[in-house]
């Protein structure tokens, strides 16, 4: 094979170079990166960030438009560049991949969100009165920003569903046109589920979209919010549709659980809210009432005798007894007065009985168990007394055997 | 000796004194002894507590187990055996096998956990705490952590 000159090889390897930076340049420019020669550069970066950028997706995938061309007419040209002119044309051109199963598959979203949106009451809004205030998919998702609903920078990740919502639900002026209050999230933020949720960090808590839907109007089989509970109270509502109320509530004569523990602003339940809540329908029922403190009455106790055993175990434990047996007792005996509290949603003071029984059971064994462990220690301590002698007496000998070595 | 001779304060307090260095002497090196001599129990019981012979389990089958005053659920899979803390992460109740579901349920506020312990449905925020479980000699050990 014949030898290449040194100028021979120089110039074939120029030639590469100058291969490969034209191949890589030519994609660039016939992609999105050509539309950032006009376009605002930080709108560029946020959309490089967020989740279709991740997935490969460029401007002209949403806009169309003619990345390759050299002038801004011919990039925008009415025949392949179009921007959405309407709240219900980004909601179809979401949907033109988002409803696509062969395009949705690969990252297991579901496709029925347009579907589903339509049978909203953001949806209703918008197909059936072409209300054009009504939230769609980016008021909630973003635009050029649109993150995974995991991540937290996502405006729809549970931590700041509240503040989405709220852009438009704490709006007094917009709320005002469909006589829809606009403090709902601001009394969201004084509530428990607030409280887990920021407090706790319990992603798990409930927002506005847990109860009212997201895409979709609320759950299969609810006729109203109240009913929803259930979702997460199974064992609540459950025991409810066993009470006295579950006939006028199915008759819609009241909410079936926000009458009593409020929506919004709810708070951790607690004996407090039979005071307040009862007396709203029956003031002056004293037979009802009965029940009430009944019932209220089996809480209390358990509750005072559940304080009363944890503070005897804690302080046997602090003293260093073996309470392994007595702790069990009293994980068992949380467990009775926590369905207590479940219970009582029966509204019926026999329903709770067996509960109580066992938990009253537990805490005499608690008690007696706690008693023995210490009649040993106490034992124990006795038989120290001895020991004690027994170190008197010797220094008292040794004492004596100085003196007679000293003489 | 003899009974009659006349024992002197001295020799008496010398007698007392021998004793009581004995008895000290003993107490002293008791704990050392037992140190020294070879081990006849298993060590501290926070590393392993026993949950029954593996033939005693058919599949699915539990069994509830108390770790340093902890109850502890050990559930036989089909793919092994498997040990939950039984403190339910919502309210701490103590959960329970539903047989029907193949799940753990929380009676409290019917929460339900699969078997591997992550929450399927209801309140609780977090899933079970998982134990480890090792089989010696046919026996099922759960370890403390």
């Amino acid at each position: 094979m014949p030898r290449l000159s040194h100028r021979r090889v120089a110039a074939i390897r120029l030639i590469w170079i100058a291969t490969a930076l034209v191949a890589t340049a030519l994609p660039a420019r016939a992609g999105t990166l050509s539309c950032t020669g006009c376009h605002d550069k930080a709108l560029v970066a946020q959309f490089t960030e967020c989740a279709h950028a991740q997935a490969g997706l460029t401007c002209v995938d949403c806009h169309g438009g003619d990345p390759k061309a050299a002038d801004e007419k011919a990039a925008h040209a009415p025949t392949n560049f179009s921007r959405p002119k309407d709240k219900r044309a980004i909601a179809e051109l979401c949907a033109k991949c988002h409803s696509d199963v062969r395009k949705m598959n690969p990252y297991g979203l579901p496709t029925d969100q347009l579907d589903r949106y339509k049978t909203s009451k953001h949806g209703e809004q918008l197909y059936d009165k072409n209300d054009q205030k009504v939230a769609v998919c980016t008021d909630c998702h973003g635009v050029h920003d649109i993150q995974k609903v995991k991540s937290p920078q996502s405006h729809v990740h549970p931590t700041h569903v509240p503040d989405t919502c709220g852009r438009c639900h704490s709006n007094e002026k917009l709320m005002a046109q469909y006589s829809l209050p606009a403090d709902v999230v601001a009394k969201y933020k004084t509530s428990h589920h607030a409280n887990l949720l920021y407090g706790k960090g319990d992603l798990s808590a409930p927002t506005c979209v847990t109860c009212h839907g997201n895409h979709g109007a609320t759950p299969p089989g609810t006729k109203e919010v109240g009913q929803v509970c259930g979702k997460c109270h199974g064992r609540q509502r459950e025991l409810f549709e066993k009470s006295p109320h579950a006939e006028p509530a199915a008759l819609g004569l009241f909410s079936e659980c926000v009458s009593c523990h409020g929506n919004h602003a709810i708070q951790k339940a607690s004996l407090d809210l039979f005071a307040v809540a009862c007396v709203q329908c029956h003031k002056n029922d004293k037979k009802q009432l009965s029940v009430r403190d009944a019932v209220a009455g089996v809480i209390r106790k358990a509750g005072n005798e559940y304080q009363a055993a944890a503070s005897l175990v804690r302080t046997a434990t602090v003293r260093g007894l073996a309470t392994d047996e007595e702790q069990l007792l009293l994980q068992e005996a949380k467990t009775q007065v926590t369905q207590l509290e479940a219970l009582q949603h029966t509204l019926t003071p026999t329903e709770l009985q067996p509960a109580a029984a066992r938990a009253t059971d537990l805490f005499r064994f608690i008690r007696s168990g706690v008693a023995e462990l210490e009649q040993v220690e106490n034992w124990k301590r006795r038989a120290l007394i001895p020991v004690w002698l027994f170190l008197v007496a010797m220094a008292g000998l040794f004492w004596l055997k100085r003196k007679q070595v000293g003489r | 000796m003899n009974l009659n001779e006349k024992v002197s304060r001295r020799t008496f307090v010398d007698y007392l004194l021998g004793g009581g260095l004995a008895v000290w002497a003993v107490g002293f090196m008791a704990p050392v002894i037992s140190y020294l001599w070879p081990a006849q129990r298993r060590g501290p019981s926070v590393q392993t507590v026993p949950a029954g012979k593996e033939s005693d389990y058919t599949e699915w089958q539990t069994k509830m187990v108390a770790i340093a005053g902890h109850p502890v659920m050990v559930v036989r899979t089909p793919q092994g055996f498997k040990a939950f803390s039984a403190i339910c992460t919502h309210l701490g109740c103590i959960v329970q096998w539903d047989a029907g579901r193949k799940q753990i349920a929380c009676p409290c506020h019917a929460g339900f956990f699969d078997v591997t312990g992550k929450v399927v449905s209801g309140p609780p925020p977090k899933p079970l705490t998982e134990h480890g479980i090792a089989i010696v000699n046919g026996e099922v050990l759960v370890k403390s952590t």
